[in-house]
């Protein structure tokens, strides 16, 4: 950059001596006009900060639809939890957060919370929080929560600009930079309000591909430092960072094996590798698992492997002789792979090293979960994804990732190969499990933008030099233009300049309709709080169903302070951040048993329930139901989970039990046990009495669709505390037990 | 005879072999010598304090982990330095050696900053 | 000669029995007054029971007489959150009300510890003269739940004690009181001859000829279904800022404190049978606000409260808030509710460099009590001699706060007042100095801060970095 501007001086001197010569001549008028007209490079230049400027914007704008239409607010279960942490952090410092033990979930176990998070959405929330209170802006930090999301999402389309323009050029960084910044499969993670791992978490990991790409292209030690922090902190911030260690890996190893081993390669790998590596196990929740976990293995494997790649490279260049050069090889390499092979076996065999974890295990084998593992197949987002999902967050990305591919193999270099494999592998993960098409998204952008950006140039620069052609007229110079202007393209164009524009017309044409699918698909399906519903009156008037809150607002302000709630866990990182009461279980789902405890008792007669409630000192529990309003997220239709869970550690629970001819129904025809236990009677309490839909039976369940069965359900061991205008949570109070005499 | 033949074949290869390499190192320039004795001396002392964690145990396991950590990243750090500043390697021409030297002792900073935090 | 000494011992005796006499009656009362007829009207509609008492004071003594004495029995004197007097001038259509001050009197208790409130007269009452004094007595948690724990189906009970004489030390000749009831179901009432109940008024009276200091404690136990909406803390903070608005923030915590409510709260009869189960519950709450409010919020610990109408008109805006849940006996909710007014309705110039802010105190929402309100007017930065002018006595202290773009802090007058209803909703004023140079501090700020950051873009432009000189 510095070497160009020095080459350029002397000519624009001239020019400039002589423009002034011109101003002077015709001095006021057109003055203000030379004054302003701009050189190509700085035209360039312009265009392109506006347009950054104007997709950073954009990028923060298109998720602010939930703020707009209800409040500013945290959505979903698990900002809650991160919501919490943050406020205690900001209140109590770094050094309590640190090393805090949480009594208020998991009652009686409690919870280390300082051990078992990723501090780095919640440290990022803390110090922007901090900054803007130096600065002497008073926020509130739930704001700040709120916020960090879309603000992390433009800084990302401004590091996929550079990544662009490292893989390609800066025409298609740009095109990769408004791709991704209203693309629905990154928006639905990083919505405001969604104050989650994964909104910082893929910034972080566009971070660390980044810096790590330029760092073999440069071969730079600063730029490979720059990716070790990158990775520690992704590493801070999302579990997902299993992904890098494994891809760049097998980067790495895809690069020797196609003979692309260099000195650059070697010097950013290990840099990045042991920096990394340190860097990352300073987080408590990740510990030793660098050294300890299978799943981290082929990064430890791939360091070996590249200090022998060097050291034969080395020995090499100062043999001049190849015989035995040969014989050297095969020594070291049989020495090489003998002494691996035995360390991992060792390893493995002995326990040390440990095999995949059941979640990333499921990645590879979809099926495992389901038969193994309950909990983690009961969770929506860990479902296969179905093509109308693909098709839902990506729109015309799916077959601009082809013809992408296509670009990238026809200039291969080792950026290229990168971007190639990160892509089909993210989107071989993303095909595995919904939740990860959000990694899939930056890939996804950055290939298509490729093949937009140098189709794009391809046409214009068609529909350029024909101008040109048509001017100059049939001189050798023409000639010579002509065969130049064909060398510079991919490939000759058979086509003339009509073709050209139509082409260009159906490409606007088309990513206008991506445009426009990506806001419709923003603002109707990502933006839903989920905490508050909302529904369309009967004049048209927006109706909103706030009974979440009320309900957790009621536990707060009525209920004493010590009262322990039972729930099924969905509910529990809400009830301890919003309810600020104790509860037996929460979303992060460490203790199988306890979970299958509390799926237990929900699925068994009241006096069994009551027993193990008490011996759990449960005061109050919570149900929610859907019944009145029609709500199909409720616990009846989660119930079978409970049973699953339940009858995982408890034999005494049997699914068919519940289940009449492997239905599962909750009518006049459903299981007696069904009908009777505790889950049952806590919804339908006292609802054979409602009429909820004209011209139905009292009694009718607006979910499901049926007349409940046992209208007349008594409560001997708990009573009715609280129920919410719209019946969707309902509170009951454990009673104590009753005098002997 | 023939395994003779084949033995001795194998110890005059090995003897051509360290003869070529000594004559071939000994043509190489200084400084870079002097980084890859610095290289050897890490390596050595990973080396013993891991022969010291076999006697002794493992416990406490992340004094173990930054000690080891901590020569071995010096060394590959050391070796990186020798790349960019070996004159024979045609894709670090023009890297100034300053540079190359300034990167060097950042990039150890750090890594002592973290090997400090995390010796515990 | 004995005749002599008799008549100067009954001179010296009748001197002392008229000196004992002067002593005594200045040791009581240098006035000596009579009522001549007392009547007194309770209001038990609400949970603030409001007193409305008619005096007619005659001076029968010879002495002018500038205050009238008003007795109270001491569990009743806690209870006082208001005294109101004013004495009647003219006759039917043409009466005119000028209002007396009231503050506690210097004269020691009277018998039995009660406690004495002294009205001042603005013309004193010549012997002989009569005189009609209005008094208006506002008295909180009078009301006592009775039974103290009741179901959703219940309706609510409460005592009220009081005594069927009016309480006076000077002799009343004719005295009546009538206590008002919310509805015609009374359990029980204490009947001191003569008593009458029709409907929802209840007549105790009239007694002739009651000494001073007389008492006849009486409880009636009847029905109020009326919402007891108690505030138990609120803070207001009033926030000056003089680019052109008031912006003011209220945090309430609001109770029910009426009879606690036990047992099963089932949403099925509340919502079928509004009429029978939680009659004693309430739902609604009522805040009269200023004309020409903007941006009012109603939000609380978490998140935004949705249920909320707001009228804005030009004498006045009425906000009509419903809190999350219905409130039950013993049931809680804190909330916070935020507006901004224009500047001008509300910040005036007093003399050169001294402002003033005119603003009313207490509660903007009807018919509750606070138990202690607190109101802090923040104050641009840059004020000084900040003091506040209160109608009645408050706590006044001051502090100082931070808030965007402060270096200093701003000064903050806090006042503080316990047991604030509804009629202490009278206009306050604030003085303080403000020098208008000081209102450039945060423009030339923010200048400053684009400035040194432009300078910074330059400095780094020309800096050469290199490691080495090429």
């Amino acid at each position: 950059m510095g070497g160009s501007t020095h080459q350029n001086t002397p000519v624009s001197s001239t020019a400039q001596v002589s423009s002034s010569n011109n101003m002077k001549a015709d001095l006021p008028f057109s003055f203000s006009l030379k004054t302003f007209k701009l050189k190509t490079k700085q035209q360039e230049l312009l265009i392109r900060v506006t347009i950054l400027g104007l997709v950073y914007i954009l990028a923060f704008i298109t998720r602010l639809f939930s703020v707009l239409r209800y409040e500013s607010m945290i959505h979903e279960f698990d900002p809650y939890f991160n919501y919490r942490t943050t406020l205690f952090l900001t209140e109590n410092g770094f050094y309590e957060f640190w090393n805090w033990f949480d009594s208020e979930s998991w009652y009686p176990l409690g919870r280390i919370i300082g051990g078992t998070l990723y501090p780095g959405l919640m440290v990022t929330a803390a110090l922007i929080y901090w900054t803007l209170r130096f600065l002497r802006f008073a926020v509130h930090i739930r704001e700040v929560c709120v916020l960090t999301a879309p603000f992390f999402a433009s800084n990302t389309t401004i590091v996929a600009y550079f990544f662009g323009k490292e893989l390609w050029d800066s025409g298609a960084g740009l095109v990769a930079a408004a791709l991704i910044a209203i693309c629905p499969g990154y928006i639905s993670r990083s919505v405001a309000g969604s104050y989650d791992n994964e909104g910082v978490a893929i910034f972080a990991l566009l971070l660390t591909f980044y810096l790590f790409v330029k760092a073999v292209n440069t071969g730079s030690l600063a730029w490979a430092l720059a990716s070790a922090f990158g990775y520690f902190y992704m590493v801070s911030a999302w579990g997902g960072y299993v992904f890098i260690i494994n891809l760049i890996p097998l980067y790495v190893l895809v690069l020797l094996i196609t003979g692309r081993y260099s000195m650059r390669l070697y010097v950013a790998y290990n840099c990045m590798y042991v920096l990394g590596m340190l860097l990352a196990m300073q987080i408590q929740f990740v510990g030793f698992q660098h050294v300890q976990s299978g799943e981290h293995m082929a990064a430890m494997g791939v360091f070996f492997l590249m200090q022998v790649f060097y050291f034969l490279g080395w020995v090499k260049h100062l043999l001049s002789d190849t015989k035995l050069f040969q014989a050297f090889l095969r020594v070291t390499l049989t020495c090489t792979i003998g002494l691996g092979g035995l360390a991992l076996g060792v390893g493995m065999a002995s326990g040390y090293i440990s095999p995949w974890t059941g979640r990333f295990y499921s990645l590879l084998d979809p099926t495992y979960a389901k038969d193994h593992i309950p909990i983690i197949a009961s969770v929506s987002e860990h479902q296969p994804t179905a093509w109308s999902s693909f098709m839902f967050d990506f729109h015309i990305l799916l077959f601009l990732f082809p013809a992408g591919l296509y670009f990238c193999f026809k200039r291969l270099s080792d950026t290229t190969i990168f971007i190639v494999m990160y892509g089909l592998t993210s989107m071989y993960f993303a095909s595995v499990m919904v939740r990860l098409i959000l990694v899939a998204t930056p890939a996804m952008c950055l290939i298509s933008g490729i093949s937009v950006s140098a189709t794009l140039k391809n046409l214009t620069s068609l529909i350029r030099t024909k101008n040109k052609t048509l001017h100059t007229g049939s001189s050798k110079g023409t000639v010579s233009a002509k065969a130049s202007s064909k060398a510079s393209f991919d490939q000759s164009p058979p086509f003339g300049k009509k073709t050209a524009i139509a082409l260009l017309v159906g490409a606007f044409y088309l990513l206008s309709q991506y445009a426009m699918h990506c806001t419709w698909v923003t603002s109707e399906a990502y933006s839903s709080p989920s905490i508050v519903l909302a529904a369309r009156g009967a004049h048209g008037d927006r109706i909103i169903f706030d009974d979440y809150r009320e309900a957790y607002f009621w536990l707060r302000q009525n209920t004493p302070q010590d009262a322990k709630v039972m729930s099924w866990w969905d509910y529990g990182y809400q009830i301890t951040a919003m309810g600020n009461r104790t509860v037996i279980v929460d979303n992060n789902t460490w203790n199988n048993t306890h979970i299958a405890t509390v799926g237990r008792a929900m699925s068994s007669y009241e006096d069994e329930a009551y027993e193990i409630m008490r011996s759990l000192d449960v005061d109050y529990v919570l149900v929610v139901f859907g019944g009145v309003t029609g709500y199909s997220s409720d616990d009846i239709n989660k119930f079978l989970w409970m049973v699953r869970i339940g009858g995982g550690v408890f034999p005494v629970i049997k699914e068919p039990d519940y289940l009449v001819n492997g239905e599962y129904r909750v009518d006049k025809g459903a299981a007696p046990k069904m009908l009777n236990c505790l889950m049952y009677k806590l919804s339908y309490y006292r609802f054979g009495e409602l009429t909820t839909e004209y011209g139905k039976p009292p009694g009718y369940d607006r979910a499901r669709g049926v007349e409940i069965g046992n209208k007349d359900v008594k409560l001997h061991h708990l009573e009715e505390a609280f129920t919410t205008s719209n019946w969707i949570v309902r509170i009951y109070k454990v009673k104590s037990p009753s005098n002997r005499w | 005879m023939a395994k003779l033949s084949s033995s001795s074949s194998t110890t005059s290869d090995a003897k051509a072999l360290f003869q070529t390499l000594r004559s071939a190192y000994s043509a190489t320039p200084i400084n870079l010598k002097i980084i890859d004795l610095y290289v050897i001396f890490a390596i050595l002392t990973a080396l013993i304090q891991v022969v010291y964690m076999a006697l002794v145990g493992s416990f406490p396991f992340n004094s173990f982990l930054s000690g080891v950590l901590s020569c071995v990243g010096t060394a590959v750090l050391a070796v990186c330095l020798r790349i960019q500043v070996n004159k024979e390697n045609k894709e670090f021409k023009d890297l100034p050696p300053e540079r190359a030297f300034a990167d060097f002792v950042l990039c150890n900073l750090v890594l002592h900053l973290v090997i400090m935090n995390f010796l515990g | 000669m004995e005749g002599l000494r008799r008549l100067r011992i009954a001179l010296i005796l009748s001197f002392l029995a008229v000196f004992a006499s002067h002593c005594s009656a200045s040791s009581s009362s240098p006035q000596e007054l009579q009522i001549i007829s007392a009547e007194r009207r309770i209001d038990l509609s609400s949970h603030i029971v409001k007193v409305f008492l008619t005096l007619k004071v005659e001076n029968i003594g010879t002495v002018t007489a500038s205050e009238v004495v008003l007795a109270f029995p001491p569990t009743q004197v806690e209870n006082i959150a208001l005294v109101k007097a004013s004495s009647v001038v003219g006759k039917r259509k043409k009466k005119t009300y000028v209002p007396l001050p009231v503050s506690p009197s210097t004269q020691p208790n009277g018998p039995n510890g009660a406690q004495l409130i002294s009205i001042s007269l603005k013309d004193p009452l010549n012997p002989g003269e009569t005189l009609t004094v209005e008094v208006l007595l506002i008295l909180t948690h009078a009301l006592e739940p009775f039974p103290a724990e009741i179901s959703q189906s219940d309706s609510q009970l409460v005592y009220y004690r009081d005594s069927a004489l009016i309480l006076s030390p000077y002799p009343v000749k004719e005295q009546a009181t009538y206590i008002k009831t919310p509805s015609s179901k009374v359990e029980s009432y204490t009947v001191v001859d003569p008593t009458n109940r029709v409907n929802t008024e209840l007549k105790y009276g009239k007694y002739n000829d009651q000494a001073p200091y007389s008492y006849s404690p009486i409880i009636v136990h009847f029905e109020n279904n009326h919402p007891f909406a108690v505030v138990e803390e609120l803070l207001r903070e009033v926030e000056i800022s003089h680019w052109g608005s008031v912006q003011i923030t209220e945090h309430y915590k609001l109770v029910h404190a009426g009879a606690r409510h036990k047992g099963i709260f089932s949403r099925v009869e509340y919502q079928s049978r509004p009429s029978i189960s939680g009659v004693s519950s309430f739902k609604h709450l009522l805040l009269r606000l200023p004309p020409r409010v903007h941006s009012v919020y109603y939000r609380d610990g978490i998140g935004n409260i949705s249920t909320s109408h707001l009228r804005i008109g030009a004498k006045k805006s009425e906000l009509e808030i419903e809190p999350r849940y219905p409130l039950f006996g013993g049931w809680k909710a804190t909330f916070v509710i935020g507006y901004g007014l224009p500047l001008q309705d509300f910040l005036f110039e007093s003399s050169k460099g001294v402002r003033y802010l005119n603003f009313s105190f207490g509660c903007p929402l009807a018919d509750t009590l606070v138990e202690k309100l607190t109101i802090k007017v923040v104050l641009p930065e840059g004020s000084k001699n900040a003091s506040a002018v209160v109608p009645f006595p408050v706590e006044q202290h001051l502090e100082t706060s931070y808030s965007y773009l402060d270096v200093v802090g701003r000064p903050v007058v806090v006042l503080e007042k316990k047991n604030v209803v509804p009629e202490h909703n009278i206009p306050f004023q604030v003085y303080y100095n403000f020098n208008p140079i000081f209102m450039l501090a945060e423009p030339l700020m923010l200048v400053s801060v684009f400035f040194l950051f432009f300078v910074a873009c330059l400095a780094y432009l020309h800096v050469d970095l290199s490691i080495r000189k090429s």
